[in-house]
């Protein structure tokens, strides 16, 4: 048994960090498509453990280095689509939308989630989403230009961009639940990718800790901002370690309560961590962090988002604890004998 | 990742259930009148786990062990804990001391004092803390003076497990008082029968008396007594810790955990806040047993125990006393009783039996310290 990365794990997320340190800031969504296509990471059909944990890491590498678009929204509606291809029904509306990504990429569509009737909110992955597909209690809706509005990109961050949807009740095409629940996926890919923000924010507080220096020396030498950032250190690897093996999970089980159980957790205890660990990188850098100047403004900005987004770590914890009460254990026992 | 067991890890799991099933008696805890009841239950385990030939399970064959993998010691460890079995008497000397005497002890001393560990002749508890040296244990006083080919050993240790009932201890002292600190000090084997050693059973807040204070007046220890080199004893003590946080052992208090919260789930109310408290320590123990998996993962992949089970035990200790107040205060005024016909309190027991969590093997201050400056590298101040 091995519960941690393999070499082909952390390979692809050496490659994913070089491909960002090359893209640097400033790019456009379109840019990054490009590369991530050019280098065959948006091939990835996720079906089974290996496949969903390949792009828990290639989420959380983009994490770190906030690239403007959302890999996991982008996945979630790759492999929705893949199904209602599969599926080859006739519908006219479905079969355009599967010939708009096959076509013209993901920049044509927006992806979200469906917050109250005929409302919900959704990533863009492209500058004019003509296409959107939104998670609902019924599956997923496929909407065509006419039939949904986006709200303005919200202010928060700029790329991907973020904004309310709505739509005409009765229009569109329903697609179902897909082949799996492609909406945990996307889920678990946002935890992943909140992962990936939060370790290179707190990478680069420690490395500010070891080099700023109050009363004569380095902050970090302070007890008071140690004991603080082992424990947020603590906090971050077992989101890691959970939201990992939730990927690899949800991609080796069956749908069921105990799947949604486990992304449920992983969204939890991301979204409070993610809170906690970013008040803290706040904290220890002191003033300069209220600026524009230093990077943090975006990781913050980042962190902040995506832990709110598909419902927060409240939402989630009650939704973990109805399952346990339900009988759903999220054990993860060492031999089947105990 | 892969959650698959190697044929070997699922046929040594197969065999220890089969012999757990025929040996532990499911209610020997409730059967327990007094603690002389529970001690006992502890000594005639140990006696089965010989003649069953589980003590070693810890340690390589060489030694008479039974060779097991690091995956198969957290097997037993897991369904040992499962399956209620008692810990036994010589829990610290096979786990603790017996790695310890393997890797820095004489041939004389690993020929003498293995094989009477293995076979529950000699029971040992670990002499460490002192009323002055908790957290800050390199700052023990207990003191090793040299006299010819024999030690005369002064002072005191406090929180020593089950001292009243072992046969030795391994006690860290200050072997060289004008030494550094940390270079000062040295591991001596104490045989507890020697004339001016005195054990004062500890009355713990859960009425048992696991603890003990150990007084030491003009001990003699003799010098080939000492555990690797005199002045060696700091790097010693660490190692022995580094196996006590490490990955195999947590995997028994995880079971522990989770019996916590099972009591837990069960009886909590279904509102929408509790269902929350519920989800959060759900949660957070399932992430405290997948940190565990990481730091076993990397023993499986090779090497020893390290800083890094600092992590792991600063997490599940943490998350363990967020459960157990939780559980309480969620449960409110019916986690104070059990139902009719419900043995223990559970919910109550469980809010002090956590605090051992975040106390013992090195606080969780202890843990941050290790945390921010062995692992993060933090300057010193």
């Amino acid at each position: 048994m091995d519960l941690d990365l393999g070499l082909e794990e952390r390979e692809l997320l050496h490659v994913i960090r070089q491909v960002s340190g090359r893209m640097g800031t400033g790019r456009t969504p379109a840019e990054w498509w490009q590369v991530l296509g050019t280098g065959g990471f948006l091939d990835l059909d996720v079906d089974d453990g290996d496949t969903a944990l390949q792009a828990v890491c290639i989420a959380e590498a983009l994490g770190e280095g906030i690239a403007p678009i959302s890999f996991a929204s982008y996945l979630a509606c790759r492999m929705l689509l893949r199904d209602v291809a599969a599926a080859g029904d006739g519908d006219p509306l479905a079969a355009a939308a599967v010939t708009a990504w096959q076509d013209g990429g993901p920049g044509g569509f927006a992806v979200g989630y469906a917050t109250g009737q005929a409302q919900g909110l959704a990533e863009s992955l492209g500058p004019a989403p003509r296409f959107a597909a939104v998670h609902t209690a019924d599956g997923w809706l496929l909407l065509d230009a006419g039939s949904f509005r986006l709200g303005d990109p919200s202010a928060w961050d700029a790329e991907p961009a973020l904004a309310a949807i709505d739509w005409d009740e009765g229009a569109g095409y329903q697609a179902g639940h897909g082949k799996r629940d492609w909406n945990q996926l996307s889920v678990v890919l946002h935890a992943a990718e909140l992962v990936g923000v939060v370790r290179e924010s707190v990478r680069r507080t420690i490395e500010y800790l070891r080099t700023r220096e109050q009363f004569g020396r380095p902050i970090g030498s302070f007890q008071a901002l140690q004991h603080r950032t082992a424990d947020m250190v603590a906090d971050l690897r077992a989101c890691e370690a959970t939201v990992e093996y939730v990927g690899w999970f949800w991609g080796n089980a069956p749908d069921g309560q105990a799947a949604a159980a486990w992304v449920s957790a992983a969204a939890a205890l991301v979204d409070e961590a993610s809170v906690t660990a970013m008040r803290e990188c706040f904290q220890f850098h002191g003033g300069i962090a209220m600026t524009a100047e230093l990077w943090f403004q975006h990781w913050f900005r980042r962190a902040t988002r995506l832990a709110a987004y598909q419902g927060g770590a409240p939402a989630h914890l009650a939704a973990v604890g109805s399952a346990v009460k339900a009988g759903v254990t999220l054990e993860v026992p060492l031999t089947a004998a105990s | 990742m892969d959650l698959l067991l190697t044929k070997e890890d699922e046929e040594f799991a197969a065999r220890l259930q089969g012999w757990l099933d025929e040996n532990v008696i499911p209610d020997w805890l409730e059967k327990c009148r007094d603690y002389e009841d529970y001690i006992q239950e502890q000594i005639d385990w140990e006696q089965r786990l010989t003649a069953g030939g589980w003590a070693g399970v810890w340690w390589p064959t060489e030694w008479g062990g039974l060779g097991a993998s690091a995956t198969q010691r957290a097997i037993y460890a897991e369904l040992t804990a499962r399956a209620g079995a008692p810990e036994g008497i010589g829990r610290t000397g096979r786990r603790l001391l017996g790695p310890a005497v393997m890797r820095y002890g004489t041939q004389q001393q690993r020929e003498h004092i293995l094989p009477r560990i293995l076979t529950a002749q000699d029971v040992w508890c670990q002499g460490y803390s002192e009323p002055g040296a908790g957290s800050d244990l390199a700052s023990v006083r207990t003191a090793a003076r040299r006299e010819g080919d024999h030690y005369v050993v002064n002072g005191s240790k406090i929180w020593t497990s089950h001292a009243q009932f072992a046969d030795h201890c391994f006690i860290l002292v200050r072997t060289d008082p004008t030494a550094e600190k940390h270079a000062g000090l040295s591991i001596l084997l104490v045989d507890l029968r020697s004339e001016g050693v005195e054990v004062r059973p500890i009355t713990q807040i859960t009425g048992r008396n696991d603890f003990c204070e150990v007084f030491y007046k003009d001990v003699i220890v003799p010098a080939a007594d000492v555990l690797g080199r005199e002045g060696q004893g700091w790097e010693i003590a660490k190692y022995i810790l580094w196996y006590e946080r490490g990955a195999v052992m947590v995997f028994d208090t995880l079971v522990r955990i989770g019996r916590h919260l099972q009591q837990f789930v069960r009886a909590a109310p279904g509102d929408p806040v509790s269902l929350t408290a519920v989800g959060r320590a759900a949660t957070e123990h399932a992430a405290s047993r997948l940190l565990a998996y990481r730091v076993l993962s990397e023993q499986i992949r090779g090497g020893d125990p390290s800083d890094v089970g600092s992590i792991t035990k600063l997490y599940w200790s943490r998350a363990w006393v967020r459960l157990a107040e939780a559980a309480l205060f969620t449960v409110g005024e019916n986690a104070l009783v059990s139902p009719a016909g419900t043995p223990g309190h559970a919910l109550t027991d469980g809010f002090v039996e956590c605090r051992t969590g975040t106390i013992a093997s090195g606080s969780s201050e202890v843990q941050r310290n290790i945390i921010a400056k062995r692992i993060l590298g933090l300057p010193q101040a």
